[in-house]
Protein backbone atom coordinates (compact mmCIF):
# COMPACT_ATOMS: atom_id res chain seq x y z
CA UNK A 1 0.00 0.00 0.00
CA UNK A 2 1.28 3.45 -0.94
CA UNK A 3 1.35 5.60 2.21
CA UNK A 4 1.80 8.78 0.18
CA UNK A 5 -1.70 8.11 -1.16
CA UNK A 6 -3.30 6.51 1.88
CA UNK A 7 -2.37 9.11 4.48
CA UNK A 8 -3.89 12.11 2.61
CA UNK A 9 -7.05 10.04 2.02
CA UNK A 10 -7.22 9.21 5.72
CA UNK A 11 -6.70 12.88 6.62
CA UNK A 12 -9.57 13.93 4.35
CA UNK A 13 -11.75 11.16 5.78
CA UNK A 14 -11.00 12.15 9.38
CA UNK A 15 -11.58 15.83 8.54
CA UNK A 16 -15.06 15.02 7.25
CA UNK A 17 -15.77 12.90 10.32
CA UNK A 18 -14.54 15.71 12.59
CA UNK A 19 -16.70 18.26 10.81
CA UNK A 20 -19.76 16.05 11.19
CA UNK A 21 -18.96 15.48 14.87
CA UNK A 22 -18.59 19.25 15.32
CA UNK A 23 -21.94 19.76 13.54
CA UNK A 24 -23.46 17.26 15.98
CA UNK A 25 -21.88 19.15 18.86
CA UNK A 26 -23.32 22.49 17.67
CA UNK A 27 -26.77 20.92 17.28
CA UNK A 28 -26.67 19.41 20.77
CA UNK A 29 -28.26 21.84 23.19
CA UNK A 30 -30.68 19.94 25.39
CA UNK A 31 -30.38 16.66 27.27
CA UNK A 32 -32.86 15.18 24.77
CA UNK A 33 -30.50 16.20 21.94
CA UNK A 34 -27.62 14.41 23.66
CA UNK A 35 -29.60 11.24 24.41
CA UNK A 36 -32.11 10.79 21.56
CA UNK A 37 -31.12 13.42 19.00
CA UNK A 38 -34.07 15.62 19.93
CA UNK A 39 -36.31 12.84 18.50
CA UNK A 40 -36.00 14.46 15.09
CA UNK A 41 -33.23 12.58 13.24
CA UNK A 42 -33.67 12.11 9.47
CA UNK A 43 -34.83 8.55 8.62
CA UNK A 44 -31.92 7.91 6.22
CA UNK A 45 -29.42 8.99 8.87
CA UNK A 46 -31.15 6.81 11.46
CA UNK A 47 -31.17 3.75 9.18
CA UNK A 48 -27.55 4.20 8.10
CA UNK A 49 -26.45 4.82 11.69
CA UNK A 50 -28.34 1.73 12.85
CA UNK A 51 -26.73 -0.34 10.10
CA UNK A 52 -23.25 1.01 10.71
CA UNK A 53 -23.62 0.33 14.45
CA UNK A 54 -24.85 -3.18 13.74
CA UNK A 55 -22.04 -4.00 11.30
CA UNK A 56 -18.57 -3.88 12.79
CA UNK A 57 -15.26 -4.83 11.18
CA UNK A 58 -15.67 -8.32 12.62
CA UNK A 59 -19.00 -8.74 10.79
CA UNK A 60 -17.31 -8.05 7.45
CA UNK A 61 -13.84 -9.52 7.89
CA UNK A 62 -14.45 -12.02 10.72
CA UNK A 63 -17.82 -13.44 9.72
CA UNK A 64 -16.90 -13.10 6.01
CA UNK A 65 -13.90 -15.33 6.72
CA UNK A 66 -16.08 -17.79 8.65
CA UNK A 67 -18.42 -18.01 5.64
CA UNK A 68 -15.39 -18.75 3.42
CA UNK A 69 -14.70 -21.75 5.63
CA UNK A 70 -18.28 -22.92 6.20
CA UNK A 71 -20.07 -21.85 3.02
CA UNK A 72 -23.34 -20.24 2.02
CA UNK A 73 -25.20 -21.51 5.11
CA UNK A 74 -24.34 -18.22 6.81
CA UNK A 75 -26.72 -16.51 4.38
CA UNK A 76 -29.47 -17.50 6.83
CA UNK A 77 -27.96 -14.92 9.16
CA UNK A 78 -28.05 -12.25 6.43
CA UNK A 79 -31.69 -13.16 5.76
CA UNK A 80 -32.56 -12.83 9.48
CA UNK A 81 -30.58 -9.59 9.68
CA UNK A 82 -32.80 -8.08 6.98
CA UNK A 83 -36.14 -9.54 8.09
CA UNK A 84 -35.73 -9.30 11.89
CA UNK A 85 -32.92 -6.78 12.19
CA UNK A 86 -34.48 -4.27 9.81
CA UNK A 87 -38.13 -4.94 8.97
CA UNK A 88 -39.32 -6.23 12.36
CA UNK A 89 -36.96 -3.95 14.31
CA UNK A 90 -38.20 -0.78 12.54
CA UNK A 91 -41.72 -1.38 11.24
CA UNK A 92 -43.06 -3.62 14.02
CA UNK A 93 -41.02 -3.19 17.22
CA UNK A 94 -39.64 0.23 16.30
CA UNK A 95 -42.98 1.99 15.97
CA UNK A 96 -44.04 0.67 19.39
CA UNK A 97 -40.71 1.55 21.01
CA UNK A 98 -40.88 5.08 19.59
CA UNK A 99 -44.45 5.67 20.82
CA UNK A 100 -43.84 4.19 24.27
CA UNK A 101 -40.59 6.11 24.77
CA UNK A 102 -42.32 9.35 23.77
CA UNK A 103 -45.34 8.78 25.99
CA UNK A 104 -43.23 7.75 29.00
CA UNK A 105 -40.55 10.36 28.25
CA UNK A 106 -37.91 7.62 28.21
CA UNK A 107 -34.59 8.46 26.56
CA UNK A 108 -32.70 5.19 27.02
CA UNK A 109 -33.50 1.50 26.63
CA UNK A 110 -33.28 0.70 30.39
CA UNK A 111 -35.37 3.77 31.26
CA UNK A 112 -38.01 2.64 28.77
CA UNK A 113 -38.28 -0.77 30.47
CA UNK A 114 -38.10 0.77 33.96
CA UNK A 115 -40.80 3.34 33.31
CA UNK A 116 -43.06 0.84 31.54
CA UNK A 117 -42.89 -1.54 34.50
CA UNK A 118 -42.76 1.28 37.02
CA UNK A 119 -39.57 -0.14 38.49
CA UNK A 120 -36.36 1.66 39.39
CA UNK A 121 -34.76 -1.73 39.95
CA UNK A 122 -35.37 -2.71 36.31
CA UNK A 123 -33.81 0.56 35.10
CA UNK A 124 -30.76 0.23 37.34
CA UNK A 125 -30.35 -3.52 36.75
CA UNK A 126 -30.62 -3.12 32.96
CA UNK A 127 -28.20 -0.19 33.06
CA UNK A 128 -25.78 -2.19 35.20
CA UNK A 129 -25.90 -5.20 32.86
CA UNK A 130 -25.12 -2.90 29.93
CA UNK A 131 -22.41 -1.01 31.79
CA UNK A 132 -20.72 -4.14 33.17
CA UNK A 133 -21.10 -6.59 30.28
CA UNK A 134 -21.04 -4.39 27.17
CA UNK A 135 -17.36 -3.31 27.56
CA UNK A 136 -16.31 -6.86 26.59
CA UNK A 137 -18.08 -6.41 23.24
CA UNK A 138 -16.84 -2.83 22.85
CA UNK A 139 -13.35 -3.98 23.60
CA UNK A 140 -13.25 -6.72 20.97
CA UNK A 141 -14.49 -4.27 18.33
CA UNK A 142 -11.73 -1.91 19.49
CA UNK A 143 -9.17 -4.71 19.30
CA UNK A 144 -10.37 -5.46 15.76
CA UNK A 145 -9.93 -1.80 14.81
CA UNK A 146 -6.51 -1.61 16.43
CA UNK A 147 -5.31 -4.77 14.67
CA UNK A 148 -6.66 -3.46 11.39
CA UNK A 149 -4.74 -0.15 11.74
CA UNK A 150 -1.67 -2.10 12.80
CA UNK A 151 -1.80 -4.22 9.64
CA UNK A 152 -2.92 -1.61 7.12
CA UNK A 153 -0.85 1.35 8.36
CA UNK A 154 1.96 -0.57 10.06
CA UNK A 155 0.99 1.43 13.14
CA UNK A 156 2.00 0.35 16.64
CA UNK A 157 -0.97 -1.59 18.11
CA UNK A 158 -0.91 0.30 21.42
CA UNK A 159 -0.87 3.64 19.64
CA UNK A 160 -3.69 2.54 17.29
CA UNK A 161 -5.82 1.43 20.23
CA UNK A 162 -5.35 4.65 22.18
CA UNK A 163 -5.77 6.85 19.09
CA UNK A 164 -9.07 5.20 18.14
CA UNK A 165 -10.37 5.36 21.72
CA UNK A 166 -9.36 9.01 22.11
CA UNK A 167 -10.95 10.15 18.82
CA UNK A 168 -14.20 8.34 19.57
CA UNK A 169 -14.23 9.48 23.20
CA UNK A 170 -13.85 13.14 22.25
CA UNK A 171 -16.70 13.26 19.81
CA UNK A 172 -19.08 11.17 21.92
CA UNK A 173 -18.41 13.38 24.98
CA UNK A 174 -19.00 16.60 23.06
CA UNK A 175 -21.59 15.75 20.44
CA UNK A 176 -23.62 12.94 22.04
CA UNK A 177 -25.91 10.81 19.88
CA UNK A 178 -26.10 13.44 17.11
CA UNK A 179 -22.34 13.38 16.56
CA UNK A 180 -22.45 9.58 16.72
CA UNK A 181 -25.28 9.28 14.18
CA UNK A 182 -23.97 11.87 11.70
CA UNK A 183 -20.52 10.26 11.61
CA UNK A 184 -22.13 6.79 11.51
CA UNK A 185 -24.17 7.79 8.45
CA UNK A 186 -21.13 9.07 6.58
CA UNK A 187 -19.22 5.92 7.47
CA UNK A 188 -22.19 3.82 6.33
CA UNK A 189 -22.17 5.44 2.88
CA UNK A 190 -18.46 4.59 2.53
CA UNK A 191 -19.19 1.02 3.67
CA UNK A 192 -22.11 0.68 1.24
CA UNK A 193 -20.07 1.81 -1.77
CA UNK A 194 -17.13 -0.42 -0.80
CA UNK A 195 -19.13 -3.60 -0.25
CA UNK A 196 -21.39 -3.13 -3.30
CA UNK A 197 -18.35 -2.84 -5.59
CA UNK A 198 -16.71 -5.81 -3.84
CA UNK A 199 -19.79 -8.02 -4.42
CA UNK A 200 -20.13 -7.19 -8.11
CA UNK A 201 -16.41 -7.64 -8.80
CA UNK A 202 -16.39 -11.00 -6.99
CA UNK A 203 -19.26 -12.43 -9.05
CA UNK A 204 -17.59 -11.08 -12.18
CA UNK A 205 -14.28 -12.71 -11.23
CA UNK A 206 -15.85 -16.16 -10.85
CA UNK A 207 -17.74 -15.92 -14.15
CA UNK A 208 -21.17 -14.81 -12.93
CA UNK A 209 -23.83 -16.00 -10.49
CA UNK A 210 -24.64 -19.47 -11.93
CA UNK A 211 -21.07 -20.18 -13.00
CA UNK A 212 -19.74 -19.18 -9.59
CA UNK A 213 -22.22 -21.34 -7.68
CA UNK A 214 -21.71 -24.29 -10.05
CA UNK A 215 -17.94 -24.02 -9.71
CA UNK A 216 -18.15 -23.92 -5.92
CA UNK A 217 -20.51 -26.92 -5.83
CA UNK A 218 -18.03 -28.89 -7.90
CA UNK A 219 -15.31 -28.22 -5.29
CA UNK A 220 -17.12 -30.23 -2.62
CA UNK A 221 -14.38 -32.87 -2.47
CA UNK A 222 -11.83 -30.18 -1.53
CA UNK A 223 -13.38 -29.47 1.89
CA UNK A 224 -10.67 -30.25 4.49
CA UNK A 225 -11.24 -33.56 6.31
CA UNK A 226 -11.26 -31.84 9.70
CA UNK A 227 -14.32 -29.83 8.59
CA UNK A 228 -15.96 -32.88 6.97
CA UNK A 229 -15.64 -34.66 10.32
CA UNK A 230 -17.43 -31.73 11.96
CA UNK A 231 -20.36 -32.01 9.51
CA UNK A 232 -19.27 -29.86 6.53
CA UNK A 233 -20.97 -31.10 3.32
CA UNK A 234 -19.68 -28.55 0.80
CA UNK A 235 -19.87 -24.78 0.43
CA UNK A 236 -23.30 -24.82 -1.24
CA UNK A 237 -24.92 -27.18 1.30
CA UNK A 238 -26.08 -26.88 4.89
CA UNK A 239 -23.89 -28.78 7.41
CA UNK A 240 -25.08 -32.27 8.36
CA UNK A 241 -28.12 -31.96 10.66
CA UNK A 242 -27.21 -32.29 14.35
CA UNK A 243 -23.44 -32.26 13.72
CA UNK A 244 -21.13 -30.00 15.81
CA UNK A 245 -20.83 -27.62 12.85
CA UNK A 246 -24.63 -27.51 12.39
CA UNK A 247 -25.13 -26.61 16.06
CA UNK A 248 -22.46 -23.92 15.93
CA UNK A 249 -23.78 -22.32 12.74
CA UNK A 250 -27.47 -22.64 13.53
CA UNK A 251 -27.57 -21.99 17.29
CA UNK A 252 -24.74 -19.49 17.72
CA UNK A 253 -24.16 -17.69 14.44
CA UNK A 254 -27.60 -17.75 12.81
CA UNK A 255 -30.03 -17.78 15.73
CA UNK A 256 -27.85 -16.17 18.40
CA UNK A 257 -26.87 -13.13 16.37
CA UNK A 258 -29.97 -13.19 14.14
CA UNK A 259 -32.50 -13.08 16.98
CA UNK A 260 -30.29 -11.23 19.44
CA UNK A 261 -30.36 -8.12 17.29
CA UNK A 262 -33.95 -7.36 18.35
CA UNK A 263 -32.98 -6.76 21.97
CA UNK A 264 -29.75 -4.82 21.45
CA UNK A 265 -29.99 -1.61 23.52
CA UNK A 266 -27.68 0.34 21.17
CA UNK A 267 -29.89 -0.60 18.20
CA UNK A 268 -33.37 -0.45 19.78
CA UNK A 269 -32.73 3.07 21.11
CA UNK A 270 -32.22 4.32 17.52
CA UNK A 271 -36.01 4.04 17.03
CA UNK A 272 -36.46 6.68 19.75
CA UNK A 273 -34.54 9.23 17.71
CA UNK A 274 -37.03 9.77 14.88
CA UNK A 275 -40.08 12.01 14.76
CA UNK A 276 -42.83 9.65 13.62
CA UNK A 277 -43.69 6.21 12.26
CA UNK A 278 -43.24 7.52 8.73
CA UNK A 279 -39.53 7.99 9.42
CA UNK A 280 -39.30 4.37 10.59
CA UNK A 281 -41.09 3.08 7.49
CA UNK A 282 -38.71 5.07 5.30
CA UNK A 283 -35.79 3.69 7.31
CA UNK A 284 -36.83 0.16 6.31
CA UNK A 285 -36.01 1.01 2.69
CA UNK A 286 -32.53 2.34 3.43
CA UNK A 287 -31.74 -0.24 6.12
CA UNK A 288 -32.77 -3.25 4.01
CA UNK A 289 -30.49 -2.25 1.15
CA UNK A 290 -27.63 -1.42 3.52
CA UNK A 291 -27.71 -4.75 5.39
CA UNK A 292 -28.02 -6.68 2.12
CA UNK A 293 -24.77 -5.14 0.91
CA UNK A 294 -23.09 -5.75 4.28
CA UNK A 295 -23.82 -9.24 5.62
CA UNK A 296 -25.49 -10.47 2.42
CA UNK A 297 -22.46 -9.47 0.35
CA UNK A 298 -19.89 -10.68 2.92
CA UNK A 299 -21.53 -14.13 3.17
CA UNK A 300 -21.57 -14.50 -0.62
CA UNK A 301 -18.06 -13.16 -1.20
CA UNK A 302 -16.55 -15.43 1.49
CA UNK A 303 -17.57 -18.79 -0.01
CA UNK A 304 -16.87 -17.63 -3.59
CA UNK A 305 -13.32 -16.68 -2.62
CA UNK A 306 -12.63 -20.46 -2.49
CA UNK A 307 -13.37 -20.77 -6.20
CA UNK A 308 -11.21 -17.76 -7.06
CA UNK A 309 -8.25 -18.97 -4.97
CA UNK A 310 -8.59 -22.49 -6.39
CA UNK A 311 -8.61 -21.29 -9.99
CA UNK A 312 -5.60 -19.02 -9.43
CA UNK A 313 -3.46 -21.00 -6.99
CA UNK A 314 -4.97 -24.47 -6.68
CA UNK A 315 -5.71 -23.84 -2.99
CA UNK A 316 -8.96 -23.20 -1.11
CA UNK A 317 -9.32 -19.94 0.82
CA UNK A 318 -8.54 -21.45 4.21
CA UNK A 319 -5.27 -22.88 2.93
CA UNK A 320 -4.35 -19.63 1.15
CA UNK A 321 -4.83 -17.82 4.48
CA UNK A 322 -2.75 -20.45 6.29
CA UNK A 323 -5.71 -21.50 8.43
CA UNK A 324 -6.53 -18.02 9.77
CA UNK A 325 -10.13 -17.19 8.75
CA UNK A 326 -9.65 -13.52 9.70
CA UNK A 327 -7.07 -13.14 6.92
CA UNK A 328 -9.18 -14.60 4.09
CA UNK A 329 -11.07 -11.40 3.15
CA UNK A 330 -7.98 -9.10 3.34
CA UNK A 331 -5.92 -11.54 1.22
CA UNK A 332 -8.79 -11.95 -1.25
CA UNK A 333 -9.12 -8.17 -1.65
CA UNK A 334 -5.41 -7.80 -2.23
CA UNK A 335 -5.56 -10.40 -5.02
CA UNK A 336 -8.81 -9.52 -6.75
CA UNK A 337 -9.25 -5.75 -6.42
CA UNK A 338 -7.35 -2.82 -7.95
CA UNK A 339 -5.17 -0.73 -5.65
CA UNK A 340 -7.63 2.16 -5.41
CA UNK A 341 -10.22 -0.23 -3.94
CA UNK A 342 -7.85 -1.24 -1.17
CA UNK A 343 -7.83 2.40 -0.02
CA UNK A 344 -11.63 2.49 -0.18
CA UNK A 345 -11.86 -0.76 1.75
CA UNK A 346 -9.48 0.64 4.37
CA UNK A 347 -11.97 3.46 4.90
CA UNK A 348 -14.84 0.95 4.87
CA UNK A 349 -13.34 -1.03 7.73
CA UNK A 350 -12.31 2.08 9.63
CA UNK A 351 -15.90 3.35 9.34
CA UNK A 352 -17.28 0.02 10.53
CA UNK A 353 -15.01 0.13 13.58
CA UNK A 354 -15.59 3.76 14.56
CA UNK A 355 -19.36 3.65 14.06
CA UNK A 356 -19.86 0.55 16.17
CA UNK A 357 -17.57 1.61 19.00
CA UNK A 358 -18.97 5.14 19.22
CA UNK A 359 -22.53 3.82 19.53
CA UNK A 360 -21.56 1.26 22.14
CA UNK A 361 -19.68 3.86 24.17
CA UNK A 362 -22.68 6.21 23.99
CA UNK A 363 -25.05 3.51 25.29
CA UNK A 364 -22.60 2.52 28.05
CA UNK A 365 -22.29 6.16 29.05
CA UNK A 366 -26.03 6.75 29.22
CA UNK A 367 -26.43 3.48 31.15
CA UNK A 368 -23.97 4.89 33.69
CA UNK A 369 -25.17 8.49 33.84
CA UNK A 370 -28.90 8.21 33.19
CA UNK A 371 -29.97 4.70 34.08
CA UNK A 372 -27.83 4.04 37.13
CA UNK A 373 -26.77 7.36 38.68
CA UNK A 374 -29.75 9.55 37.79
CA UNK A 375 -32.23 6.83 38.81
CA UNK A 376 -30.42 6.52 42.14
CA UNK A 377 -30.58 10.29 42.61
CA UNK A 378 -26.91 11.07 41.89
CA UNK A 379 -26.79 14.22 39.76
CA UNK A 380 -23.07 14.96 39.72
CA UNK A 381 -19.85 13.08 40.33
CA UNK A 382 -16.87 14.34 42.31
CA UNK A 383 -18.48 17.79 42.42
CA UNK A 384 -17.97 18.06 38.67
CA UNK A 385 -20.32 20.14 36.55
CA UNK A 386 -19.86 17.62 33.77
CA UNK A 387 -22.97 15.54 33.09
CA UNK A 388 -22.52 12.01 34.57
CA UNK A 389 -23.27 10.57 31.09
CA UNK A 390 -20.23 12.37 29.75
CA UNK A 391 -18.14 11.01 32.62
CA UNK A 392 -19.60 7.62 31.66
CA UNK A 393 -18.07 8.06 28.19
CA UNK A 394 -14.63 8.46 29.73
CA UNK A 395 -15.12 5.43 31.99
CA UNK A 396 -16.43 3.38 29.04
CA UNK A 397 -13.47 4.30 26.85
CA UNK A 398 -10.93 3.54 29.59
CA UNK A 399 -12.64 0.21 30.42
CA UNK A 400 -12.61 -0.80 26.73
CA UNK A 401 -8.88 -0.01 26.42
CA UNK A 402 -7.99 -1.87 29.63
CA UNK A 403 -10.06 -4.91 28.60
CA UNK A 404 -8.34 -4.91 25.21
CA UNK A 405 -5.17 -5.92 27.05
CA UNK A 406 -6.87 -8.42 29.39
CA UNK A 407 -9.12 -10.38 27.00
CA UNK A 408 -7.58 -13.49 25.44
CA UNK A 409 -6.76 -13.43 21.72
CA UNK A 410 -9.08 -14.87 19.08
CA UNK A 411 -12.40 -14.32 20.84
CA UNK A 412 -14.03 -11.81 18.47
CA UNK A 413 -16.82 -14.12 17.35
CA UNK A 414 -17.40 -15.50 20.85
CA UNK A 415 -17.60 -12.05 22.44
CA UNK A 416 -20.07 -10.91 19.76
CA UNK A 417 -22.26 -13.98 20.22
CA UNK A 418 -21.98 -13.58 24.02
CA UNK A 419 -23.30 -10.03 23.97
CA UNK A 420 -26.07 -10.69 21.45
CA UNK A 421 -27.11 -13.87 23.29
CA UNK A 422 -27.31 -12.41 26.79
CA UNK A 423 -29.24 -9.39 25.51
CA UNK A 424 -31.80 -11.63 23.82
CA UNK A 425 -32.29 -13.85 26.87
CA UNK A 426 -32.20 -11.01 29.38
CA UNK A 427 -34.15 -8.26 27.64
CA UNK A 428 -36.36 -9.75 24.94
CA UNK A 429 -39.31 -11.17 26.96
CA UNK A 430 -39.54 -7.99 29.04
CA UNK A 431 -39.27 -5.82 25.92
CA UNK A 432 -41.93 -7.72 23.96
CA UNK A 433 -44.18 -7.77 27.03
CA UNK A 434 -43.69 -4.03 27.47
CA UNK A 435 -44.77 -3.40 23.89
CA UNK A 436 -47.53 -5.95 23.36
CA UNK A 437 -48.91 -7.35 26.63
CA UNK A 438 -50.93 -5.17 28.97
CA UNK A 439 -50.91 -7.88 31.60
CA UNK A 440 -47.10 -8.04 31.81
CA UNK A 441 -46.03 -7.16 35.33
CA UNK A 442 -43.06 -5.65 37.11
CA UNK A 443 -42.33 -8.84 39.08
CA UNK A 444 -42.45 -10.93 35.91
CA UNK A 445 -40.12 -8.59 34.03
CA UNK A 446 -37.67 -8.53 36.95
CA UNK A 447 -37.69 -12.32 37.35
CA UNK A 448 -37.36 -12.88 33.60
CA UNK A 449 -34.38 -10.55 33.30
CA UNK A 450 -32.58 -12.09 36.27
CA UNK A 451 -33.19 -15.63 34.95
CA UNK A 452 -32.21 -14.67 31.38
CA UNK A 453 -28.93 -13.05 32.34
CA UNK A 454 -28.04 -15.66 34.99
CA UNK A 455 -28.72 -18.71 32.80
CA UNK A 456 -26.87 -17.14 29.87
CA UNK A 457 -23.82 -16.34 31.95
CA UNK A 458 -23.82 -19.83 33.53
CA UNK A 459 -24.14 -21.30 30.03
CA UNK A 460 -21.15 -19.37 28.75
CA UNK A 461 -19.04 -20.07 31.86
CA UNK A 462 -19.70 -23.81 32.22
CA UNK A 463 -21.60 -25.34 29.29
CA UNK A 464 -20.81 -23.80 25.88
CA UNK A 465 -17.36 -25.18 25.12
CA UNK A 466 -15.81 -22.29 23.16
CA UNK A 467 -16.35 -19.76 25.94
CA UNK A 468 -16.04 -22.09 28.93
CA UNK A 469 -12.71 -23.43 27.63
CA UNK A 470 -11.42 -19.89 26.97
CA UNK A 471 -12.52 -18.60 30.40
CA UNK A 472 -11.29 -21.68 32.27
CA UNK A 473 -13.59 -21.46 35.29
CA UNK A 474 -15.22 -24.81 34.52
CA UNK A 475 -11.79 -26.44 34.27
CA UNK A 476 -10.73 -24.91 37.59
CA UNK A 477 -13.90 -25.87 39.49
CA UNK A 478 -14.99 -29.13 37.86
CA UNK A 479 -11.81 -30.41 36.21
CA UNK A 480 -13.25 -30.30 32.67
CA UNK A 481 -13.65 -27.62 30.03
CA UNK A 482 -17.46 -27.98 29.96
CA UNK A 483 -19.69 -29.75 32.47
CA UNK A 484 -22.10 -31.46 30.03
CA UNK A 485 -21.28 -33.65 26.97
CA UNK A 486 -22.05 -32.95 23.28
CA UNK A 487 -24.43 -31.56 21.96
CA UNK A 488 -24.66 -29.18 24.98
CA UNK A 489 -21.08 -28.12 24.34
CA UNK A 490 -22.13 -26.68 20.95
CA UNK A 491 -25.63 -25.36 21.73
CA UNK A 492 -25.63 -21.61 22.26
CA UNK A 493 -26.96 -20.65 25.74
CA UNK A 494 -29.57 -18.51 23.99
CA UNK A 495 -31.31 -21.75 23.02
CA UNK A 496 -32.22 -22.57 26.61
CA UNK A 497 -31.87 -19.18 28.34
CA UNK A 498 -34.43 -17.41 26.13
CA UNK A 499 -37.17 -20.08 26.46
CA UNK A 500 -36.55 -20.15 30.23
CA UNK A 501 -36.70 -16.37 30.65
CA UNK A 502 -39.80 -16.26 28.41
CA UNK A 503 -41.52 -19.01 30.43
CA UNK A 504 -40.72 -17.24 33.69
CA UNK A 505 -42.06 -13.97 32.28
CA UNK A 506 -45.36 -15.49 31.14
CA UNK A 507 -45.97 -17.67 34.21
CA UNK A 508 -45.16 -14.93 36.75
CA UNK A 509 -47.29 -12.40 34.84
CA UNK A 510 -50.24 -14.78 34.86
CA UNK A 511 -49.82 -15.61 38.56
CA UNK A 512 -49.00 -12.12 39.74
CA UNK A 513 -52.03 -9.89 40.18
CA UNK A 514 -50.58 -7.67 42.89
CA UNK A 515 -48.20 -5.63 40.81
CA UNK A 516 -50.06 -5.79 37.52
CA UNK A 517 -49.43 -2.72 35.46
CA UNK A 518 -53.15 -2.36 34.85
CA UNK A 519 -53.44 -1.25 38.50
CA UNK A 520 -51.40 1.85 37.67
CA UNK A 521 -54.33 3.89 36.47
CA UNK A 522 -52.34 6.91 35.38
CA UNK A 523 -50.28 4.88 32.88
CA UNK A 524 -53.02 2.56 31.69
CA UNK A 525 -54.04 4.73 28.70
CA UNK A 526 -50.42 4.86 27.50
CA UNK A 527 -49.97 1.09 27.62
CA UNK A 528 -53.37 0.46 26.06
CA UNK A 529 -52.55 2.79 23.20
CA UNK A 530 -49.12 1.29 22.57
CA UNK A 531 -50.27 -2.34 22.92
CA UNK A 532 -53.02 -2.02 20.30
CA UNK B 1 -31.29 -30.77 -10.13
CA UNK B 2 -29.10 -28.06 -8.70
CA UNK B 3 -30.95 -24.83 -8.11
CA UNK B 4 -29.02 -21.67 -8.91
CA UNK B 5 -25.97 -23.87 -8.98
CA UNK B 6 -26.40 -24.77 -5.29
CA UNK B 7 -26.30 -28.40 -4.19
CA UNK B 8 -28.75 -27.88 -1.31
CA UNK B 9 -32.26 -26.54 -1.92
CA UNK B 10 -32.20 -24.77 1.46
CA UNK B 11 -29.16 -22.78 0.39
CA UNK B 12 -30.76 -21.88 -2.96
CA UNK B 13 -33.88 -20.82 -1.04
CA UNK B 14 -31.99 -18.60 1.39
CA UNK B 15 -29.94 -17.00 -1.41
CA UNK B 16 -33.20 -16.01 -3.13
CA UNK B 17 -34.85 -15.11 0.19
CA UNK B 18 -32.01 -12.74 1.09
CA UNK B 19 -32.34 -10.90 -2.22
CA UNK B 20 -36.15 -10.87 -2.05
CA UNK B 21 -36.19 -9.66 1.57
CA UNK B 22 -33.95 -6.72 0.65
CA UNK B 23 -36.20 -5.91 -2.32
CA UNK B 24 -39.21 -6.33 0.00
CA UNK B 25 -37.76 -3.67 2.30
CA UNK B 26 -37.45 -1.32 -0.69
CA UNK B 27 -41.04 -2.00 -1.78
CA UNK B 28 -42.38 -1.65 1.78
CA UNK B 29 -40.50 1.59 2.32
CA UNK B 30 -41.81 2.91 -1.00
CA UNK B 31 -45.43 1.97 -0.30
CA UNK B 32 -45.33 3.38 3.25
CA UNK B 33 -43.31 6.47 2.23
CA UNK B 34 -46.01 8.95 3.20
CA UNK B 35 -47.85 6.97 5.86
CA UNK B 36 -47.49 7.28 9.62
CA UNK B 37 -46.73 11.00 9.61
CA UNK B 38 -46.83 13.24 12.66
CA UNK B 39 -50.61 13.69 12.65
CA UNK B 40 -51.31 9.94 12.65
CA UNK B 41 -49.22 9.36 15.77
Amino acid sequence: MNFAVLIPILLVYMSIMSLLAYYGYKKTVTESDYLVGGRNIHPAIMALSYGATFISTSAIVGFGGVSAAHGFSLLWLAFLNIVLGIFVAFAIFGTKIRKLSLDLNATTFPTLLGKRYDSKFITVFSGAMIFILMPAYTSIVLIGGGRFLQESLSMNFNLALILLAAIIGIYVVTGGIKAVMYTDAFGAVVMLIGMAIFLFVTYQAVGGIMEGHDGLTAMKNLVPQVLVDQGHQGWTSMPEFGSPLWWTIVSTIIMGVGIGVLAQPQLAMRCMTVKDDRALYRSVLVGGVFIFFMTGAAFVIGPLSNLYFYEKTGEIALTAAKGNVDLIIPIFINQIMPEWFIYLFTLTLLSATISTISSLIHVQATAFGQDILKTLGVKSLFGSKLNPSRIGVLIGVIAAVILAYLLPAGIIAQATAFWFGICAAGFMPALIGALYWKRATKTAATASMIVGFSVSIIGFLFIHLKESAAIGLSQAWFGKAAIFPFPWTHIDPLFYALPLSSAVFIIVSLLDKRTSFTQKKEKEPIISAVSK
Amino acid sequence: MFMLGMEDGLIAFVWVATVVSALGCVVFGGIMWNRGGDDSK
